[in-house]
């Protein structure tokens, strides 16, 4: 009772003093105030209250501040048949992994009915192809979609790379602080002779690291008795330019080429997953350690399926079978590898080894297949675009 | 005060207003300002603080007492804190300045969230009134932004 007292009395005091001006409050400070409101009250804000503000939430470096509130969040984006994109949110922090629904974009009434597919992500926003809605059949599309705040951009037709059997990427240039749409399909020439091979094809797998771009190209054989040839392509973001060529660790198995490799960043350099040419059940991670005048692959890790899933012997899938599905996330300097396995998705720790099921809010396991998983921990970056 | 057990050094804190707090050194030490004054040795004179009045400092030692407790359970610490942040704007503008100034991160997090949670969800004018913020755009720019972003008004 008598500390009751004490903390009355003391409230009475301290409202006493009655000047106080938060308009003083130190900016830092401030800002670490409105990080923490939902993004949802901040986009409302920001165009509100004054020019200060204005500017402050128009400054794409507002990642550089610490949004310490911000959980990590994943965007998971699932495909249904016959019905467009649905799309999920899953909270790293939280014990128990279920990808809560969100609610449905805006972006679907653009494109004809399931006849979108998401091309890439890049903090929260995502890059969708299709056909149109309007106008005649087969009118090719491309649109940015942000989840953040529903808001989307279409982009322009363009000659040659406006095509279905093109690849995308959306990647953020930090140079001049915005995003960039990167496309490249077959028919694609460098003004420079980097290829002495004709290139075949490319494959949609693409991961930015320190302003450049990462893919996997394929040369098609010069002779009929050849295979085609795996190799990165490299390209420099904030020049637009096109760099070296890498040449692989080793080389895919021939079927189904492009979905036995993929690029992942983990703890700051590139890897390379492949599966094992030999046995299909072991995925293999390479690392791209950078020298002054070269590259040099290094194996960090073999994973097999049966190690992650516990796969029922009479189940004959092998990591190339599920590898389409197979996506990689790192998670403060935890990498995970998603899995979609016997229509469910599985989440692996490679620190920890241990899996854990994914659960999706209201749906049964066998209805959707996971087309993309993207980062949300930007997600006020995000809700600067536009 | 004098009747706590501990055998802890005291310090004396000075505050803006020429108070003088007798406070154990364990729990002083909460504040890295202070801490470090603690280390460097310059801790012996009662340490003026120029930027903290009395009432506010009193707040403050009472909840870096709080949180210097071994035996208070994070549950516990969690109702005392939701308890400890029912103040008024002029107390929690003194508070955060006191924590910023001090140094205290746990009680600067704490007061942070506290406005954050105060002002979710307000209109923008009352916004303004908290902070108080001038609305230096003009009702055509007003009216020009609200056009170009009506899909955050709705």
């Amino acid at each position: 009772m008598e500390e009751r007292n004490k903390r009355t009395e003391k409230r009475a005091k301290g409202s006493l003093i009655e000047k106080n001006d938060w308009g003083l409050l130190p900016r830092d400070i401030l800002f670490d105030i409105l990080a923490r409101l939902p993004v949802k009250s901040l986009i409302k804000l920001k165009y509100c209250v004054c020019k200060l503000w204005f500017n402050f939430f128009s400054d794409p470096n507002l990642v550089e501040f610490n949004f310490q509130q911000q959980a990590s969040k994943l965007l998971i984006v699932l495909r249904k048949s016959g019905i467009d994109h649905e799309y999920f949110s899953l909270n790293f922090q939280e014990k128990r992994m279920e990808a809560k629904k969100l609610t449905c974009s805006p972006i679907q009434h653009c494109f004809r009915k399931g006849g979108s597919s998401a091309q890439a992500s890049c903090d929260g926003l995502i890059l969708l192809s299709g056909n149109r809605k309007d106008g005649n059949g087969s009118q090719f599309q491309l649109a940015v979609y942000n989840y953040i705040n529903h808001t989307h951009e279409l982009l322009p037709w363009i000659e040659r790379l406006s095509e279905h059997n093109a690849c995308y990427s959306l990647v953020h240039d930090p140079s001049i602080q915005k995003y960039k749409v990167v496309g490249a399909n077959e028919k694609w020439r460098t003004s420079r002779p980097l290829f002495e091979q004709r290139l075949k094809r490319v494959s949609s797998i693409v991961e930015a690291l320190n302003g450049v771009l990462y893919w996997i190209a394929f040369l098609g054989p010069q002779n009929y008795y050849e295979y085609e040839v795996a190799c990165i392509q490299t390209l420099d973001i904030a020049r637009e330019e096109f760099m070296e060529r890498i040449e692989l660790p080793c080389q895919p198995r021939q079927t189904f080429a492009s979905c036995n490799l993929n690029l992942l960043v983990i703890k700051g350099s590139l890897c390379l997953t492949i599966i094992n040419p030999a046995s299909g059940d072991e995925l293999d991670i390479w690392a791209l350690k950078e020298y002054r005048f070269y590259h040099a692959w290094i194996k960090q890790h073999t994973i097999t399926l049966s190690s992650i899933v516990h796969k029922p012997a009479s189940l004959a899938t092998n990591f190339s079978q599920c590898f389409l599905k197979l996506l990689f996330v790192v998670e403060s300097c935890v990498t995970y590898i998603f899995i979609h396995l016997n229509h469910r998705l599985f989440c692996y720790n490679m620190e920890t080894r241990e899996q854990k099921r994914i659960a999706i809010e209201g749906e049964d396991s066998s209805s959707y297949s996971p087309e993309c998983i993207t980062r949300l921990v930007n997600e006020k970056k995000s809700f600067c675009w536009k | 005060m004098s009747l706590s057990p501990s055998t802890s050094k005291m310090l004396s804190l000075k505050s803006s207003d020429g108070k003088v707090l007798e406070v154990e050194e364990h729990v002083a030490v909460l504040c890295e300002t202070i801490k470090s004054l603690v280390e460097d040795g310059c801790a012996d004179s009662p340490i003026p603080l120029a930027n903290v009045d009395g009432a506010t400092l009193g707040n403050v030692m009472e909840w870096c007492k709080k949180h210097a407790d071994q035996k208070a359970s994070a549950d516990d610490l969690e109702d005392w804190d939701a308890e400890f942040v029912e103040r008024d704007q002029g107390e929690l503008y003194h508070l955060i300045m006191a924590a910023n100034y001090l140094n205290i991160k746990g009680l600067l997090d704490l007061i942070c969230q506290k406005v954050a949670d105060m002002i979710k969800g307000k209109h923008p004018e009352k916004i303004r009134e908290i902070f108080n913020i001038e609305n230096d755009f003009t009702p055509e720019q007003q009216e020009q932004i609200r056009k170009d972003n009506s899909w955050a008004f709705e």
